[in-house]
């Protein structure tokens, strides 16, 4: 399992939690909803310049027959991509922690906070369709890293075993 | 180098889908809602809606304490739920058409 792979694994599965916790405000309160929500927009940053190859590569032969299959893929992690700066923009308009921390007050106008609302059940959805046509990369690498820490496992117990031999035979 | 302009790229990407939706969001509610809440009346440090305006009472969600996370629930349901429909469904399918024999 390569050092990128570990890295976009363990960082998608934060992110993945923090999501979790950041769309309950009634178990976190609002400071930690919206700082959480602040960071996960660093984390799609992150995760976006890790699979930048990728997307590079898709958009610039999106209507060849090369990438026919991950074009499906390529509009959900678009419309992904929307919908979190939906969730970000309508999160800051309404914002009672971050924006007036920064010394910033905005007019209250409660269609962003339906907005808000509305933009996260879609992405929501969308992450889930985002995470079942990347299921079986997550299972491969859970699976790559379960087996090596397997082997890793097992590699000094022969050593230890020797020496145990020895201890018996003294 | 290389990175900070992928990310300056990804910010004027935001910039331009969030400035969209702002649009799209302001145009359609086209500020009759809108309150400034600097400019309603104040008194003992507490705001009140113009005349005639009625708002229901605020609630300090964080004044009630922790609560069940439902919403994480929620959430996780609904990924979980369209994440197996996608992915049974995409396996139905491919295996439907691995079935096929060619002629």
């Amino acid at each position: 399992m390569s050092k990128q792979n570990k890295t976009k694994l363990f960082l998608d599965l934060g992110a993945f939690i923090a999501l979790l916790i950041s769309s309950a405000p009634h178990f976190t309160g609002d400071a930690i909803h919206e700082w959480l929500g602040v960071a996960l927009s660093g984390a799609i940053v992150v995760h976006l310049l890790l699979n930048w190859n990728w997307i590079l590569q898709v958009t610039s032969s999106l209507f060849t027959k090369a990438v026919r299959g991950q074009r499906l893929n390529y509009i959900l992690n678009w419309s992904l991509f929307a919908g979190g700066i939906m969730i970000i923009l309508s999160g800051l308009m309404i914002s009672k922690t971050v924006v007036p921390f920064f010394g910033v007050t905005l007019p209250q106008n409660m269609t962003w906070k339906e907005f808000h609302e509305f933009s996260t059940n879609i992405t929501m959805i969308l992450m889930g369709l985002h995470m079942a046509l990347h299921w079986n990369w997550i299972v491969n690498m859970f699976k790559k890293m379960f087996a090596s820490h397997g082997v890793s496992n097992n590699r000094p117990s022969v050593p230890a075993l020797s020496m145990q031999r020895k201890d018996i035979q003294s | 180098m290389k990175t900070v302009f992928k990310v300056f790229i990804i910010l004027v990407v935001a910039m331009v889908v969030g400035g969209f939706f702002y649009g799209v969001v302001t145009a359609s509610s086209s500020g009759t809602d809108e309150t400034r809440v600097a400019e309603s009346p104040q008194i003992d440090g507490q705001f009140f809606p113009p005349d005639g305006e009625f708002s229901p009472p605020i609630r300090d969600e964080g004044e009630s304490g922790i609560q069940f996370p439902i919403e994480a629930i929620k959430s996780l349901m609904i990924i979980a739920v369209v994440g197996t429909v996608y992915f049974n469904m995409t396996k139905f399918f491919n295996r439907k058409k691995a079935t096929i024999i060619p002629m």
